[in-house]
């Protein structure tokens, strides 16, 4: 059985958030603060937290208690840059609702319904962020250097499609940066000195190393998905790789392997970067981009991030 | 198949000055240039940068760092805004480099067009700290087209 709560001091606030979540996922339970949020968390309980609460001194006992029942806490509110990335950093966050919930409602059930789904389960894919029905092209690099020659096809596809040139720029570089990381960090995960394979090489990929990036747009969404079959990627290596925009004094890594900078990157460029990391078998991150100029609720300061991380 | 501008990289040089061209990537060497440096001021045009990613990144810092050790006085000129979204997320990206004019995104409400206009850091540095963010003509229907982002966001670099 799995619960939700609504945490919040405004009772107006609470109500719209438990509509839009018992219309897209269940019914939800409302909490005038954290403390009671904390009294009420029993078993498997996901709270949706607004960001005024984010500073709060009781958020981390609320944190734990979720935890403790297997379940987590979703952040949601308009958050500047330096402060949402510090508040996933310390307190170990892996979902943040950056867009208004009530403006763009698909987002908070949505999320909701991923965290439910059981364990064990193949990764979703990118089809659940677009219309129904929308196209999907598939690529897959042949060589290391290919992956430029991708990175042109989708160009050249959304420049057919009359998307604004600065989003063609913003999906390029999530690609080119989600690509980089299946291609050269995934085969060695975590160890920083196993990544430093030298870039400017050229190299086929085939099998288990060659990615698959699919990408498609409807008139409101562009998603682009990279897969690679390696699961190295963790929660804690895509936190800290984030944390580094809560300083702008950050300095790119030097050698032969990558910048350190791909991850946080992508983040910048995406209206919502989602990752479903399934250990050991695969890693597969999501980059959404709203193509609307400028769509109520939804242009934020900062990305939305979702780490769905399979423990089965 | 032969790389097309947009896919590869430019350096065009006249006295002073450097015209940087497509994309910034591991394979534009760019970190390589700064050694070829010996003016005591140098220009350089961004306009036409169409993609940085964070290998280019790495390298473009590289070179202006050496920039600064030459004493060379920076100026960056008409910045595309691939070049503006480095800056805002790393100081080094802009380092202590002048910035004189770059480009920001535009949309216009009557008509939909969305694209960049050139603005210059004199004219925008004084509506920052008021929250207010310029305004340009839509080059289609002609109408008054409004800035497409946030400007606590976009022109944060000015602040560097």
């Amino acid at each position: 059985m799995i619960s939700v709560l609504v945490v919040h001091g405004d009772r107006k606030t609470q109500r719209m958030l438990g509509r839009v979540i018992t219309s897209g996922f269940g019914p939800a339970v409302l909490c005038d603060d954290l403390e009671a949020a904390t009294a009420a968390a029993n078993g498997r309980t996901y709270a949706v937290v607004t960001a005024e609460l984010a500073a709060h001194p009781a958020l981390p006992g609320l944190v734990a208690a979720l935890r403790a029942g297997g379940g987590d806490l979703i952040l949601c509110g308009e958050i500047g840059p330096p402060e949402v990335v510090a508040i996933i950093r310390d307190h170990a966050i892996d979902h943040v609702v950056t867009t208004d919930p009530i403006a763009s409602a698909d987002e908070l059930p949505l999320t909701l319904r991923t965290l439910a789904r059981p364990h064990g389960l193949d990764v979703l894919g990118v089809e659940r962020y677009l219309g129904h029905g929308v196209h999907l092209t598939e690529l897959s690099p042949e060589s290391t250097h290919a992956r430029i020659t991708v990175l042109a096809a989708i160009r050249d596809g959304l420049a057919a499609m009359g998307v604004a040139a600065r989003h063609e720029r913003h999906a390029a570089l999530i690609a080119d940066e989600l690509l980089a990381n299946a291609i050269h960090d995934a085969p060695h995960g975590p160890d920083p000195a196993l990544r430093d394979s030298v870039r400017d090489t050229d190299r086929p990929l085939s099998g288990r190393d060659r990615p698959r990036l699919r990408w498609g747009a409807d008139g409101r969404m562009l998603a682009i998905e990279v897969t690679d079959r390696f699961g190295s990627l963790d929660a804690s290596t895509i936190r800290a790789h984030l944390a580094k925009l809560a300083d702008r004094s950050t300095r790119p890594r030097q050698g032969n392997g990558g910048a350190g900078l791909g991850l946080a990157m992508a983040y910048l460029a995406a209206t919502q970067l989602v990752f479903h990391l399934c250990p050991g078998r695969v890693t597969q991150a999501i980059g959404l981009v709203d193509l609307r100029a400028r769509p109520d609720g939804v242009r934020t300061l900062v990305p939305s991030l979702h780490i769905f991380t399979d423990r089965g | 198949m032969a790389a097309s501008p947009a896919q590869s990289f430019e350096v065009t040089r006249t006295p002073g000055r450097l015209v940087l061209a497509g994309r910034i990537d591991e394979r534009a060497q760019i970190a390589d240039l700064a050694a070829t440096i010996d003016e005591p001021t140098l220009a350089i045009d961004l306009a036409d940068v169409t993609y940085i990613n964070s290998l280019g990144v790495r390298d473009w810092v590289t070179f202006l760092r050496t920039l600064a050790r030459q004493d060379v006085a920076l100026t960056l000129e008409r910045c595309a805004e691939v070049m503006v979204l480095q800056m805002n997320m790393i100081v080094d990206a802009r380092g202590s480099a002048k910035i004189a004019s770059f480009y920001a995104p535009f949309a216009c409400d009557a008509c939909g067009w969305e694209g960049a206009a050139l603005v210059r850091t004199e004219d925008v540095q004084p509506l920052v700290p008021l929250g207010r963010a310029p305004v340009t003509t839509c080059p289609d229907c002609q109408q008054e087209a409004r800035f497409a982002d946030f400007v606590d966001r976009y022109f944060l670099f000015l602040a560097a």
